[in-house]
């Protein structure tokens, strides 16, 4: 199958590519610069002033696992609200915050995405969070296996265990939980709750007898040893509380100049200042980042309005539990490994504090001058649905829309925030890098992200609009791995994504303390708790692509 | 008086989707139009033609649903201030949910979660109501927040559960768990109240001619009382034609109990004395 896209405007910033007129050609599921010889072409779609992208890849996005299930149970008025009907070959769904998985796949290939990423895979859930994957069509998934809370690995690091132990663990574990990362979400915090402690900053002894900083150190050497792609997947200390982002800095700090990725640093860039105690740092953290070359992040924008959050992070959601709208929530611990939180939450323009932090997720994007480096998401549902991106990517490229709705907000929130008089807007190639080039680049996805030749076909096409807001929510067409599946913004055809994971090299040896540990402490036998490829593919239905893991 | 008549065919066995009826009487729309859309049943596409004839002058806003089924869910849903729904025959699930106002009168029986989350008008059911009457959607905070429900049967457990405000009438007799968790507002009955009555209860008034057993433990018996405002609640019990214009209007001697002290205590259970 050749088909052809003539005329369209290409932004492909892993190839410098920045909206210049090219033809290309998809040839079955790859991309093609050229017409492939002594092939006919099939089909033929004239996209003149059209703007093509790589589809978009989410990096951070709760899709499946234990923690979105309970969101989506807890939240049932949002299902009744938003039903989405079953119609032709098409499945019935439902939910706007946290949608049903059918109602995932197609929202976000909707949108132009192909790619999303589960940030907090439990160990222990990794076959539940597959099996929802699994059921979310339209996309390719993955998920970073969640790590820092566990108590072999607090063990491990309490007791002195050498660091080729630890990378030895972190590669078992990326194995038998089919993960392309590792995430840590507040090192040592959610342990330390259990021991009834409510909050640990980054260089304080936790009960396990580490430190946070230890923890990051560790596993960020881990990451880095095996060659994962991804750096460490971090949700820094002391999320959401003034004045956190000292540690936010620590944390950065940690990684000892290792590759890290600070997720949702919007949740950790407040400050202290002025009469309500808070403030933004989003300057500090901005310059942080400007400033060490190992680091990205991504935002986690907050937009107002009612959604859900859902972190693993128990010490931190216990603190915000108070907050909840409508007045229900979940905290639970979760095995040996972490836990979970869950609250709902609606972020008013008209509180100061909900006000200035939608403020200060903005601040960070426009001041963190590498684009490569700060990624475009809400940490869908806890910031913000996925389905505001498109308004999230008007308020970046229109300063005078940005401006218009920061005149609406809060007034103190407005008068201390710098916002209004940042003039920088965000171009169309720089979207493209923070929601397609970038994000492929972060996670070690080589055929992804971009549309030179020999990349996976999936691509997005927008008619030009001057409502940019408009353009980014109904691509005219949307290619998955070569196939047409979206046409004016509806899907028309389901396929069905693969899983994308890393298998980094280590020695088995590790297997026999393991197995004992399993014995003394977990539900699970250990012959149980691994998941096989083949398990993936035949049972789960994530069949899955392996990427190649550097070795240093 | 003209209205328009929507006569079901009585021809699937799968539950139905009301809420394309509600869509045509709160918005007036073309009946030709309607009977042409689609509509899910299980997991088939049919047209609403296929299912029912609707008849008769469609510019009013009165309607009768004629050979209604217990198989038919959200009947009359978040119709509002100047709608009056006949229903000849049983209901589904969520008969009246988040009802807006305007009227609906069930000449037959419902199922669970009548009137949930509804905040203003008036549901009358002939028969029987199942659980959850006036409550909330499941996993929701607030229960029907307005408006009246009169059964002049029984109603199941869970009446009032969440309740925010309202009156909710139950001529016969009431399940169990009556008033779980009530934010406020007012139940009354004629005949017996089952176990567990006004369990986490905040606010609100119960009114019953009969001590309910097992009364939740958070509530403490105040003594006899002559409550003078009972008489401007019934005068607005007695507004509606039912068998509780056979109160004596200027009835006023209770036996009062208040709580549920577990939470905050304010709400009050009245059971008449003589
Ligand atoms: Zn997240």
């Amino acid at each position: 199958m050749v088909i052809k896209l003539s005329g369209g405007k290409l932004y492909d910033p892993a190839h410098k590519i920045d909206g210049q007129v090219t033809d290309l050609y998809i040839v079955d599921d790859k991309i093609s610069k050229t017409a492939p010889a002594n092939k006919k072409i099939d089909h033929s779609y004239a996209i003149d002033d059209c703007i093509v992208m790589a589809g978009a890849i989410d990096m951070h996005t709760h899709i499946g696992g234990g923690k979105v299930n309970i969101a989506r149970t807890m939240m049932l008025e949002d299902q009744h609200a938003h039903p989405d009907a079953r119609s032709g070959k098409f499945r019935s769904g439902n939910g706007h915050i946290v949608p049903s998985t059918f109602s995932t796949g197609y929202r976000y290939a909707e949108m132009g995405y192909t790619a999303c990423f589960e940030p907090a895979v439990l160990p222990v859930n990794a076959r539940q969070a597959h099996m929802e994957m699994a059921d979310t069509p339209m996309i390719d998934k993955g998920g970073y296996v969640l790590l820092g809370n566990d108590d072999f690995l607090l063990r491990m690091i309490q007791q002195g265990a050498s660091q080729t132990a630890v990378n030895d663990y972190v590669a078992w574990l990326l194995d038998a939980t089919q993960c392309i990362g590792v995430k840590v979400v507040n090192p040592g915090g959610i342990h330390a709750f259990k021991y009834n402690q409510r909050r640990l900053d980054v260089d304080e002894i936790s009960p396990s007898g580490v430190t946070p900083r230890k923890i990051l150190t560790v596993l960020s050497k881990a990451v880095h040893d095996l060659g994962i792609p991804h750096p460490l997947h971090v949700h820094a200390s002391n999320l959401g509380i003034p004045g956190n982002f000292e540690s936010t800095l620590s944390t950065m700090t940690a990684a000892e100049g290792l590759p890290i990725h600070l997720t949702h640093i919007q949740f950790h860039s407040y400050g202290t200042e002025g009469d309500h105690k808070f403030s933004s740092a989003a300057c500090q953290i901005a310059e942080a980042i400007n400033n060490q070359p190992n680091i990205t992040a991504d935002v986690g924008q907050i937009m107002f309005g009612q959604t859900i959050t859902a972190s693993g992070d128990t010490m931190m959601q216990y603190f915000g539990h108070e907050h909840a709208n409508p007045k229900k929530w979940t905290i639970m611990d979760i095995e040996c490994e972490a836990g979970c939180g869950v609250i709902p939450f609606k972020y008013r323009d008209k509180s100061f504090v909900n006000a200035l932090q939608w403020a200060i997720g903005l601040e960070i994007f426009i001041q963190v001058n590498d684009p490569w480096r700060v990624l475009l998401t809400t940490d869908h549902p806890n910031g913000a649905p996925f389905t505001s991106y498109p308004h999230l990517i008007k308020l970046l490229m229109n300063r005078s829309f940005r401006n218009d709705v920061l005149s609406a907000i809060h007034p103190e929130a407005q008068q201390i925030s710098n916002l209004a008089s940042m003039e920088r807007e965000y171009s169309l190639y720089e979207i493209a890098i923070m929601t397609r080039a970038a994000p492929a680049k972060i996670l070690g996805l080589t055929d992804h992200g971009h549309l030179g030749d020999g990349a996976k076909a999936n691509i997005t096409i927008y008619r030009k609009q001057d409502d940019i807001e408009q353009m980014f929510t109904k691509p005219i067409m949307v290619f998955k791995n070569g196939e047409l599946v979206v046409e004016n913004g509806k899907v028309t055809k389901t396929v069905q994504g693969i899983t994308h994971v890393v298998k980094p090299e280590f020695d088995r040896s590790i297997e026999k303390p393991l197995k004992k540990y399993f014995d003394d402490y977990q539900t699970i036998a250990f012959n149980n708790f691994r998941i096989s490829s083949d398990e993936m593919a035949e049972c789960i239905g994530g069949e899955i692509q392996i990427h190649p893991c550097k070795l240093n | 008086m003209s209205h328009t008549t929507v006569t079901y065919k009585g021809s699937v066995e799968q539950r139905i989707d009301m809420r394309w009826l509600s869509k045509v009487i709160t918005l007036s729309l073309d009946s030709e139009q309607i009977l042409k859309e689609t509509i899910a049943i299980g997991n088939q596409q049919t047209t609403i033609g296929e299912l029912f004839n609707i008849s008769g002058d469609n510019t009013s806003s009165d309607y009768v649903l004629e050979n209604a089924t217990q198989k038919m869910d959200y009947i009359g849903h978040a119709l509002t201030q100047s709608n009056t729904l006949t229903v000849m025959g049983d209901c589904g699930f969520y008969t009246g949910a988040q009802l807006l106002g305007g009227r609906i009168k069930i000449e037959g029986n419902t199922h669970d979660f009548s009137g949930c989350g509804m905040s203003k008008g008036l549901i009358e059911v002939s028969g029987n109501c199942g659980n959850h009457t006036g409550s909330a959607f499941t996993g929701g905070k607030k229960g029907m927040s307005g408006g009246t429900i009169l059964v002049h049967g029984n109603s199941g457990n869970f009446t009032g559960e969440l309740m925010r405000r309202g009156l909710i009438m139950i001529v016969g007799d009431i399940g169990d768990h009556c008033a779980n968790r009530m934010i406020a507002g007012t139940i009354t009955n004629l005949g017996a109240t089952g176990k567990h009555v006004g369990a986490g209860m905040k606010r609100g008034t119960l009114l019953f001619p009969h001590k309910p057993e097992n009364i939740s433990p958070g509530f403490h018996d105040c003594g006899r009382h002559s409550l003078g405002y009972l008489t401007l609640l019934l005068h607005e019990i007695r507004r509606f034609k039912s068998a509780f214009q056979s109160l004596h209007p200027m009835r006023r001697r209770v036996q009062r109990y208040i709580g549920d002290t577990t939470v905050e205590g304010q709400g009050e259970l009245l059971v008449w004395i003589g």
